[in-house]
Formats: C-alpha cells, structure tokens, sequence
C-alpha cells in the first residue's frame, strides 16, 4: 500500500498588491502566466511535487496584497512557509518587506520557515532593486533569499524545491532531536 | 420560428414597458420585475432602469472628470484597473482599451470627491459593470450612489463591518438548510470565501456579463444586505455537490473560490426574494446576535432619495402593515389560549390528585369498614395484613 504523498505542507504567498503573488502560483500549479487576476480574500491551489522520488502534496495559499485584506490572518495558522514577494521593478514593495514579516511574526507558528522572492526579474530595464541589498537584509535575518521571474518562469521551480527542502529538513530535524532525548520525550508523554 | 425563450423575454419586454410608460414611472412595478425571470433582459432596458432604481437624476450629472484629484488610493487604483475587464471584454480589446481611461476617472472620481471613503480591492470591478451595461457619466453617478449607501461599509477605513456581514452568512444557512449548515460547521470552514461575492456583488465571480447584469438587476432593486441571502442561497443550491466534497475547511473554501458554476440565478434570487421577506435584516442579526453598527447604511434601508411615488404602493403598504397586525393579535390570542389550557389542565389534575389521597387516609378506610360486608371485610383484612408487614404501629392498633 502506498501513500498519496508522503508530506503535505501549507505554504503562503505574501507581499504588496501587484508584486505577482497570483502569477507565481499559476506558474507554479498550473504552468501558465497571468497578469490578469486579482485576489479578493484568500485563494489556494493544490501541487504535488516530487523529492527523491516522493510525492510532496504543497497547498499553497494566496492572499489579497491590499492592506485591508490584512484584518484577516487565520490563513497563517498551521502553516509551514511563508513566501514574501517584492517587486524588483517596485522599490516601495521591498521597502514593505519587514511589514509582511512582521505579519508573519505576529500570526505564523514560531518556527514557520520563510522565503524572500524578487519578482519580475525579467525586466531588467526596469529593475531598481539591488539583489545585494536585498540578499544583504535576508542575511541579516538568517532568511533565504532569491530573485525570480513568473513570466519567464526563471527559477521558480528551485525557490519553491528549496523551501519544500527546508521543511522536510526541520521534520527530520524534530524527529532526530525526540529519538536522542528519550528522558524528554517520556516527561513530555507524562 | 421565435423560441420559447425569445417569446418568454419579448412578454417580459412587455410588461417592463408598461411600468416605464405608467405616469409616474411605477419604481416597484420594475423591482418586481427584477426578480422574476430574465430580469430586465438586456443592455438596452437596463441602461434606462439601473438609474431609475437609484433615483438618479440623469439630466444634471456633474462633470466628474474635472473632480479628479490625487487621492490616497491613486497608486492601486492604476494597478487595479490595469488587470481589469478581461473576461467582460473577451476577444474586445479595443472595447477594453476604450473603457480603462473611463474606469480609472469614474473610480478616482468618487473617492476625488468622497475622501472618507476608503477603496477596496474589487470596487473597480462594481464600477466596470455600470460602465458596461451604461456610459461614463450614467456610470459615475451610479457608483456614487452606491458607494455612499450600499457600500458605505466596505468603504470604511477597516473592514470590521464586512467581517460582521460574512458572520451573518452561517446563522442565516441554519436557518434554511440545516444539512448543510452542520456540514459546514463540522468542516471549520470561515465564510471569507464570500468575502467577493459581498464586496463585488459577484461579478468577480462570474465569466459573463450578462449574467453578472442579470445578479445586479436584483441587488439594484433590494435590500441592501440581499448580497447575504444571495451568498447563502447560492451555496444551498449547490447542496449536492458540497455534501460530497470531503468535510474539511481547505476543500470546502477551495470549492467556493473558484469561479462560480453555470447557476440558474433566475431560480436563485426568486429563493433570495422570498427568504428576504421571510427573515428579515433586523430579525437575522437579534437572531444570531451579530449587529451592525447602528449608523451603518445597511440599517437604514429604506433611503430618503429612494421614490415610493404610487398611490396603489401606499395602499400595499397599508395592507401589509393590516396583516403584520393581524398576525401579531392571533400570535398573543393563541399565548391565552395556551394560559387557560395551562390552568384548566393543572386544576384537574390537583383534584384528581387530591380525591385520590382522600380515598386512601385511614380515616375514610375505617369508616367505611364498619359498613362493609363479611366478604368485603375478608377483602380489606387481607389488604391490611399486607400493610401490617410494612407496619409495626399499625398492628398494635389493630390489636387495641
């Protein structure tokens, strides 16, 4: 008998209206690009993905970017990541970077795993924020950091392996850490 | 040949022309008509009605193009619109290129003008279908009005009252579906997932414009908060599909997200009108406890702009209130009948209680012992020796 997946993890996508929380998702579920869509509320879509060869089954919630979607945060509960998108044409999404992680400090469990994502990589005329700055603040929080495009579906797939890596690393992590305290582990059952 | 259908809508053509050629226009004749089949049918009759409804008065519209200032929503308004009327204008972008510069002033126009009104993601999608079935200057006055009103509380500077409006949706479920109200409530699902059928009156939602109209015709004509009864109708009318998804928040939320099925909305907003009259605004939220703040705009329908301009109305109206009287008076006669029942129930059974335990003191046993005959007497002796186990005292009596 074999399992539907071996893991299901609960991402989300934040960040500023417009930065392409939506087109990631399309790109990333169904392999399209939209420019055309425009979240109200909460939306999600269902992607399985494969490890070494397991099934991983991502649930991957999208959110309303304008601020006064934000009185509603239960989407965060019992997530596993948080993808926060800037715009790298937009230096004011940047700047609202540490708000949405703010957010995220606020609603997520403690230990959610995060993402910083530039969007929109492909417009390279266009673009105005420095990726040095940008992996210097990620560094700085000890958060991975990567630049993207959902148009031209440049390293969507890798940001997205990465995450899911990390949170299977965290399980094995978590599991390691009960097997070599079993003292813990007994007072934690008691 | 014409089809039944294009003889149906030409009948309702009829009747919708009658209430515009009646002197004065008959208002509720044509909120009548917006509920039943086909609505008001097409582009052309709903231009004229859709303004009539909002009492709009079309010969002095301002010039709102020069109200345009730069507001404090400016920046998401632009990028709004800029994704915005693709599935209204499929295969049209010249139609599409033309109506955006429109969209963008009708929008910043009103919030220009109304700088306590905050935008909200979607408002631009209201504003795209009074474009569409309108013009600009029809479009902008619409949106105003509505947004004053109808709107008034997604237009707040949280959305604190939307919240309140989408926590109405469940308690009003288990009033009309109780199946899927326990389903629902098993699954933890949270009703955001109407959160743009309440901001948008579903035309995020739907594919076609003509189906979008057809949901306005009705909202238009009704009550405010008809957008919830709407919600809730929609969601009982797809019962059977819901009660097989898998009873957990994630596939319910998801199956109520994406874009609407092809519904039968003439069936639904007749089911919406009648469960309207039935539960009304007020009754839902003492019900259910959730109260919208006394001032909001959904607690003050009926609007003082609003024509009840028909003598036949008024009379309506009285009648109406006759029968509410009515109803109220054989609601208290039926309490007092229950009252008396009530007493007359309860004496008969404390007499019968009372000439029972009478019957069996000892007094009335002795008394009646002495006149008893020898078979009779065998009869009570033996029951006495039944209570002389029982009872110590007794015997000794018994014995003296």
């Amino acid at each position: 008998m074999s399992k539907e997946y071996e893991h299901l993890f609960k991402f989300v996508l934040a960040g500023d209206s417009g930065v392409g929380k939506t087109s990631i998702l399309f790109r990333i579920t169904d392999d399209t690009f939209t420019e055309t869509h425009i979240t109200i509320g909460i939306e999600f879509k269902i992607k399985t993905v494969y490890i070494e060869g397991k099934p991983i089954k991502l649930q991957i919630w999208d959110t309303a970017g304008e601020k006064r979607f934000r009185v509603h945060n239960s989407h965060y509960r019992g997530c596993h990541g948080v993808i926060i998108v800037y715009d790298v044409t937009d230096q004011r999404s940047f700047e609202n970077v540490p708000s949405w992680i703010e957010d995220i400090r606020r609603y997520a469990n403690e230990n959610v795993i995060k993402i910083i994502i530039g969007n929109k990589n492909d417009l390279v005329s266009q673009k105005v924020v420095d990726p040095f700055l940008a992996q210097e603040f990620a560094d700085s929080l000890d958060i991975p950091f990567k630049e993207i495009s959902a148009k031209q579906s440049i390293n969507i797939e890798e940001a997205f392996i990465s995450l899911v890596k990390l949170c299977i690393n965290r399980i094995e992590e978590t599991s390691l850490k009960k097997t070599q305290s079993p003292e813990k582990n007994n007072c934690i059952i008691n | 040949m014409f089809t039944d259908r294009e003889r149906l809508e030409a009948q309702k053509i009829r009747v919708i022309k009658d209430c515009l050629n009646e002197t004065p226009i008959d208002i509720e004749g044509l909120k009548r008509c917006s509920v039943e089949e086909f609505g008001f049918v097409n582009k052309v009759l709903r231009k004229r009605i859709w303004p009539l409804l909002l009492n709009i008065d079309t010969n002095n519209i301002i010039n709102h193009s020069e109200k345009i200032i730069n507001h404090k929503d400016t920046d998401q308004v632009t990028k709004d619109v800029e994704r915005s009327m693709w599935r209204f204008t499929k295969g049209n972008s010249q139609l599409r290129n033309r109506k955006k510069p429109e969209l963008t002033r009708i929008v910043n126009a009103v919030l220009s003008i109304h700088p306590q009104l905050y935008y909200f993601q979607g408002y631009h999608e209201i504003a795209s279908v009074l474009l569409l079935i309108s013009d600009e200057s029809l479009a902008f006055a619409m949106l105003e009005r509505l947004s004053i009103y109808h709107f008034n509380d997604c237009m707040l500077p949280n959305f604190a009252e939307v919240l309140k409006v989408l926590n109405l949706i469940f308690p009003l479920i288990s009033m009309v579906d109780q199946h899927v109200y326990n389903f629902i409530i098993k699954s933890q699902v949270q009703p955001m997932f109407a959160i743009s059928w309440i901001l948008t009156w579903f035309s995020h939602n739907l594919d076609e414009l003509d189906t979008a109209a057809r949901v306005y015709d009705y909202l238009l004509s009704a009550h405010p908060m008809a957008s919830i009864y709407l919600s809730v109708c929609v969601i009982t009318s797809q019962r059977e599909t819901l009660l097989n998804l898998e009873c957990s928040f994630d596939s319910i939320h998801a199956f109520f997200t994406s874009n609407l099925p092809e519904l039968d909305f003439d069936k639904i907003i007749k089911q919406t009108d009648s469960l309207l009259e039935k539960i009304t605004p007020s009754k839902l939220q003492s019900s259910s406890k959730v109260y919208l703040l006394p001032e909001s705009q959904l607690n003050r329908y009926p609007y003082d702009w609003m024509i009840f301009n028909n003598n036949n109305t008024t009379t309506n109206s009285k009648s109406s209130k006759l029968i509410t009287n009515n109803k109220g008076t054989n609601q208290k006669r039926q309490q007092i009948y229950k009252f008396i029942f009530f007493i007359l129930f309860g004496s008969i059974s404390l007499f019968g209680t009372f000439v029972f335990l009478s019957i069996k003191s000892p007094n009335t046993f002795k008394h009646i012992n002495s006149f008893l005959s020898p078979l009779l007497f065998n009869l009570f002796n033996n029951r006495f020796n039944q209570n002389n186990i029982t009872n110590g005292e007794t015997v000794s009596n018994f014995n003296q």
